[in-house]
């Protein structure tokens, strides 16, 4: 197979979508910036006002964006048969079991210290469905670690080892764990493509938390197959298993406005579409040769290394004349999200910086147009907050000069026929104009889901989907601001230079947000909410019921961080037939196999779980686990004296006053050293009990409890 | 009792040294209490006959399990002889027998000199512990984009900023700005 696309495309862009696309949204723009610049004339126009305007007609032109997607979703939605979409490449009634792919496709993996459990289940689902259907021969599945956590490694290759027997999949199911986890998770995915890449024509990428199902992967592989042009192939994945109130809100969100929303999105950008870092198939060949990541100018937290790489990844494909496809309207994609506030926020930051970093490329790389509209869309989800702020500030400000100058106002004439005579008329009118954009889509997916009873019953029936969507448009309008102010937060430090620190993605809520922790993170937005309305109070009551639900959010942002993170808050609207999805009321094959593997067994006495070196202590302990890590060893040890002599006072340590004496940096030196754990094996089970040390006696008792606990269990 | 009657004087350590076996032939997963004190017994027994002057029973008794151990994986290795396996080592043979569940599935066998039974030797043949498959490697592409001149720019005012006074000076120039800009608005 050659890496130069082919000269004709099979796939089924072009039409006038993308025209008309951009044209409404020109003048969408245009008009509402017309109507504010009137307004703001007939007032009597001042460098505050030139200041509004501009940051009016960028943010306007920004939720413009947001309203014509699912416009034009909806328009083909309710047509049927999108005659743009990549899936009619491929005939969707036909059997998967039966279509003959003739390619091998490596399923990737990466794993940075997640949970190895929920991990593998994922993993482990996914084998058995593209087993059930006959098709695992094309297909190897590759667990990549860079776990850097001492006990989430040896975990790992325990439940890698299980599940590989359990599947009968030694030989098709693979663990590599990077010893250097540079360039994250990109340079993971670089480390599999330099050593194995040779071997497969696609690999389909997977995050830690994504599931995907048998037939949706072999008819990504088919289409990608049968189109020899397209470079990457990207899925729109549904949130599932949300449990929290705002879990459950976001995967809520995402799977009953995503189908309208995706089937716009497509509509625009056709080939020039997107990839997102998972749930994609990706052709090997030309995402070798052409989409090696550049160096950004400068250092972190702007320049440097890239980030957010999935973007700049579909740029280059782009750029090297191969098309990117979204299949939105492919089921059987999946993936988790944050369950709190405070997660998501964390996720944000990072996304934030990733995001950022892109106005190199806007700014002075050579791209194509569509890819620097992906890019400045990406940009604006974070530049938006602080232009948001500033807007209020300015209208705050002004307000407060019109009131403080104690003039009355000569309303000038407006210079539009059709304009209301009075100011405030004319401003209600644009009100109205930004919230139609905004709210706009709820009210489109509520006409859809008219229109299509059977898509409502997913969503427990229509008159709960609209109960849904009203609960939804309460909660973020009210999470809104103090999203805006995180954001804003985040943006700023950023161009101050504060980098982001790679951690892993939060999927488990726990007891949710303890009071003290929400406090912390959002006390700040309480003091804003109650400054900035003592403020608007003072200035003028009328602004302050103008920004009244901005304050409200505000003011609320601590209790509703605490309550949106609980299981129970969730539950509660679940027992009510609220924020139902496909997923909840008609859960597919692989989302009923995920929910049984990851089902909790029966709980270990509570006296019994105080060990957390439960990694280092089954290499020194258990035969099998000491054998299979030192199998997987790359390297067997280390042969320097001095090394050598560093890793046996480790040794000595360890023995001594047991795993809480060592850092994990330590423990990890060890569990890197084959001699090391082999010559630890022997002395602690060659050691009379009496001798032991007494945290070496208490983990040997731990330990075998354990092990009767798991025999029990099986 | 033939045992006992020659038995080292403290019954207590040996009972330690019976023990400790014991549970490390449960951490081998021989499940089987009665497969498991058998052999427990004769390695103990054997231990006992042959233990020098001033060492661990309990010592001796896991080192004598060990070299059993050894000797029993060798010979699994040789009559199942699989020239695919990529060399011998413990470690794999050991990960084998685990992933065939041979303690399970034949438990008269495990540490046994007997002969094995053609399944078990199927299963151990059958069975592999494929960590990552053989590399085959690919070349990766150089960069598409470049940024020479707008790097050197940025880097070079980098290198300005990193000045810590320069910094602090700009940062409170920006706020001083923005400041007077907002008192001249509100005026």
């Amino acid at each position: 197979m050659s890496a130069e696309p082919q000269s004709t495309s099979t796939t089924p862009a072009g039409g006038f979508a993308r025209p008309l696309f951009f044209g409404l949204h020109a003048v969408l723009t245009v008009c509402a910036g017309a109507i504010y610049w009137d307004l703001l004339n007939r007032a009597g126009f001042t460098a505050t006002s030139f200041l509004l305007l501009v940051l009016f007609v960028i943010l306007f032109a920004h939720i413009t964006f947001g309203f014509l997607q699912p416009l034009f979703g909806l328009v083909i939605a309710l047509r049927g048969n999108d005659p743009r979409s990549i899936t009619r490449t491929v005939d969707l009634d036909q059997d998967p079991a039966t279509i003959k792919l003739t390619s091998r496709t490596a399923l990737i993996f990466p794993i940075y210290n997640e949970d190895p459990d929920r991990f593998f289940a994922g993993v482990e689902t996914v084998y058995r469905r593209l087993k059930a259907l006959g098709q695992i021969e094309h297909y190897d599945v590759f667990v990549l670690s860079d776990s850097t956590d001492a006990d989430n490694w040896i975990a790992e290759e325990i439940a890698w080892n299980e599940t590989a027997v359990r599947l009968g999949a030694h030989g098709k199911l693979f663990y590599r764990r990077r010893r250097n986890n540079i360039n994250q998770k990109s340079g993971n995915v670089s480390d599999f493509c330099r050593r194995w890449a040779g071997s497969y024509d696609y690999m389909l990428c997977f995050d830690a938390d994504s599931l995907m199902s048998g037939e949706c992967i072999v008819r990504m592989t088919e289409m990608i197959e049968r189109n020899p042009q397209v470079g990457i192939l990207q899925t729109m994945p549904g949130l599932l298993n949300g449990r929290t109130l705002l879990a459950r809100l976001q995967q809520f969100t995402n799977r009953v406005h995503g189908h309208l929303s995706g089937a716009g999105l497509n509509a625009w950008q056709q080939d020039y579409g997107n990839y997102w870092g998972h749930n994609a198939i990706i052709r090997l060949k030309p995402f070798l040769k052409y989409c090696t990541l550049p160096e950004l100018p400068g250092v972190e937290p702007l320049g440097g290394r890239v980030l957010s790489h999935d973007f700049v990844e579909a740029m280059l494909m782009h750029k090297a004349g191969y098309e990117v496809w979204l299949a939105y309207d492919l089921c059987g994609s999946y993936e988790e999200m944050p369950p709190t506030l405070i997660d998501m926020a964390k996720r944000d930051r990072r996304w934030c910086q990733g995001n950022l970093q892109h106005a190199w490329l806007v700014l002075f790389g050579k791209i194509p147009y569509l890819s620097r509209i992906h890019m400045v869309n990406g940009i604006m989800g974070y530049i938006s907050s602080p232009l948001w702020l500033l807007f209020l500030g300015l209208v705050t400000l002004a307000t407060y000069r019109w009131v403080g100058s104690d003039l009355t106002l000569v309303v000038r004439d407006s210079a539009f026929s059709f304009m209301p005579e009075t100011l405030a008329e004319q401003g209600l009118l644009l009100l109205g104009l930004t919230a139609f954009m905004i709210f706009g889509p709820k009210l489109m997916t509520l006409a859809w889901l008219a229109f299509r009873p059977g898509v409502a019953r997913s969503f427990g029936g229509w008159p709960r989907a609209a109960a849904s969507v009203l609960c939804e448009i309460f909660f973020f309008t009210l999470i809104a601001p103090s999203m805006m102010l995180f954001h804003s937060g985040f943006v700023l430090t950023i161009l101050l230079g504060q980098k982001v620190k790679w951690s892993t993605q939060v999927r488990d809520s726990g007891d949710g947000t303890p009071w003290r922790a929400a406090l912390a993170a959002q006390g700040g937005h309480l003091v804003v909410g109650l400054l900035w309305g003592a403020l608007a109070w003072t200035v003028s009551p009328t602004l302050f019921w103008w920004m009244s639900p901005v304050l409200l959010g505000w003011l609320l942002a601590v209790p509703l961080s605490v309550y949106t993170s609980r299981e129970s808050a969730g539950q509660w609207f679940r027992r009510r037939g609220l924020l139902l999805t496909p997923e909840e009321t008609e859960p597919s094959p692989e989302v009923c196999e995920l929910r049984s593997l990851t089902a909790e067994g029966p709980q270990m006495p509570a006296h019994m779980e105080r060990f957390e070196d439960i990694g280092l202590l089954g290499v020194v302990l258990d035969p099998y686990i000491n054998a299979l890590h030192g199998l997987l060893m790359r390297e067997k040890s280390q042969p320097d004296p001095n090394v050598r002599e560093t890793l046996r006072k480790l040794e000595h340590k360890l023995l001594q006053e047991g795993a809480e004496a060592l850092n994990n940096a330590e423990k990890m030196r060890l569990l890197l050293d084959y001699e090391s754990i082999v010559r630890l094996h022997k002395q602690v089970w060659s050691q009379p009990d009496h001798r032991l040390s007494p945290w070496w006696q208490q983990a040997s008792r731990s330990y075998t409890y354990r092990m009767l606990f798991h025999q029990r269990g099986e | 009792m033939a045992t006992l009657s020659n038995a080292h004087p403290d019954l207590a350590a040996w009972d330690r040294a019976y023990r400790k076996v014991a549970l490390l032939l449960r951490a081998y997963q021989v499940e089987n209490a009665y497969v498991r004190h058998e052999l427990a017994r004769e390695i103990v027994q054997e231990t006992l006959h042959a233990l020098p002057e001033g060492h661990e029973p309990e010592a001796l008794a896991v080192e004598n399990l060990r070299r059993r151990l050894s000797a029993w994986l060798r010979r699994l290795n040789d009559a199942t002889d699989d020239k695919g396996r990529n060399g011998y080592t413990e470690a794999r043979m050991l990960t084998i027998v685990q992933a065939s569940r041979i303690v399970q599935r034949w438990p008269q066998h495990f540490l046994g000199t007997g002969e094995f039974e053609p399944e078990l030797l199927q299963a151990v043949r059958e069975a592999r512990i494929v960590g990552v498959p053989n590399l085959h490697r690919a070349s990766i592409g150089v960069p598409q984009i470049q940024f020479e001149t707008v790097s050197d720019v940025a880097e070079g005012t980098r290198r300005l900023f990193s000045n810590s006074i320069l910094r602090i000076c700009t940062f409170v120039a920006i706020v001083g700005a923005g400041i007077a800009t907002v008192i001249y608005l509100a005026r």
